[in-house]
């Protein structure tokens, strides 16, 4: 949950969180245009959409560019999820006085490569034999969800301090040198309406999670 | 398309409450002071 937020903060200051927050209701226009795509074009997928509206070419860099995605975003979200593991039965270990001492790195690679091997034996079955699974996975996510959702009200209320998040305005943007890019010391970046445009760009990672929608659009039936 | 409009709408607002208040949520509850330690650790296996 902090990932996103917290690569937005290193770029942009304190203020990240309503940035995040931005993405995430700009996310409703995304939709929108998902929708209309996919209505336009019923179980075509990349290539044919791309193909149909910008050419061959185009279509041909947007297919690789989103087998690269998959091939990169797949592994790094199982590493992570290891990596999590790993240092949880650490600490389960400690709490229970157990000498228990994991290689976390290469417990993550081993967990990484066992999940990546079952999802593509889940997947080869089919749509409709990996569709309840797919399901089980956002039901558990939500019970987390829902629980960590109360937990954090409750600790806000309890909590005898908790930090005020800076508002989304320029004075409260402060770009790392990374985050300024090309347009390090010229006269635009300090533009409040530029920075503010630079700082929703740092936030943008927080929509990654949009791909959930192509679960449900792998199921729309074909054009009769 | 009618129960994509429905998942659409149900992601959108997962992802706005999932994301966007739990990170408001992280930047109330988190020190300021701890979270910058986890900025090149994002998966935040050890500070």
């Amino acid at each position: 949950m902090f990932y996103a937020g917290g690569a937005a903060e290193r770029a942009i200051g304190q203020a990240a969180p309503w940035f995040v927050m931005g993405v995430m209701l700009f996310s409703f226009a995304v939709r929108s245009v998902y929708m209309e795509s996919c209505s336009m074009f019923v179980r075509g997928g990349v290539y044919v959409v791309v193909h149909d509206s910008m050419g061959p070419v185009a279509a041909k860099f947007s297919v690789s560019a989103l087998v690269f995605d998959y091939i990169l975003t797949g592994p790094i979200s199982v590493v992570s999820a290891g990596q999590y593991i790993g240092a949880l039965l650490e600490e389960i270990g400690q709490l229970t006085h157990q000498n228990l001492h994991l290689n976390i790195n290469l417990f993550a690679a081993g967990f990484a490569v066992l999940v990546t091997i079952y999802f593509w034996w889940t997947n080869i079955k089919g749509v409709h034999e990996s569709s309840g699974k797919a399901l089980r996975i956002m039901q558990i996510t939500t019970v987390m969800v829902v629980i960590l959702l109360i937990w954090c009200t409750i600790t806000v209320l309890v909590a005898p301090h908790v930090n005020s998040v800076p508002m989304p305005s320029a004075s409260n943007i402060h770009f790392a040198p990374e985050a300024q890019g090309w347009l390090a010391g010229t006269m635009w970046i300090q533009i409040p309406m530029i920075m503010i445009i630079i700082a929703f760009g740092h936030s943008l990672l927080s929509m990654s999670g949009f791909e959930t929608l192509a679960q449900v659009y792998r199921e729309i039936a074909y054009r009769r | 398309m009618k129960n994509l409009r429905l998942t659409a709408n149900i992601v959108c607002w997962y992802a706005v409450i999932c994301t966007g208040v739990v990170t408001i949520f992280a930047g109330m509850i988190i020190p300021n002071a701890e979270r910058a330690k986890y900025f090149d650790n994002l998966i935040g296996d050890s500070p």
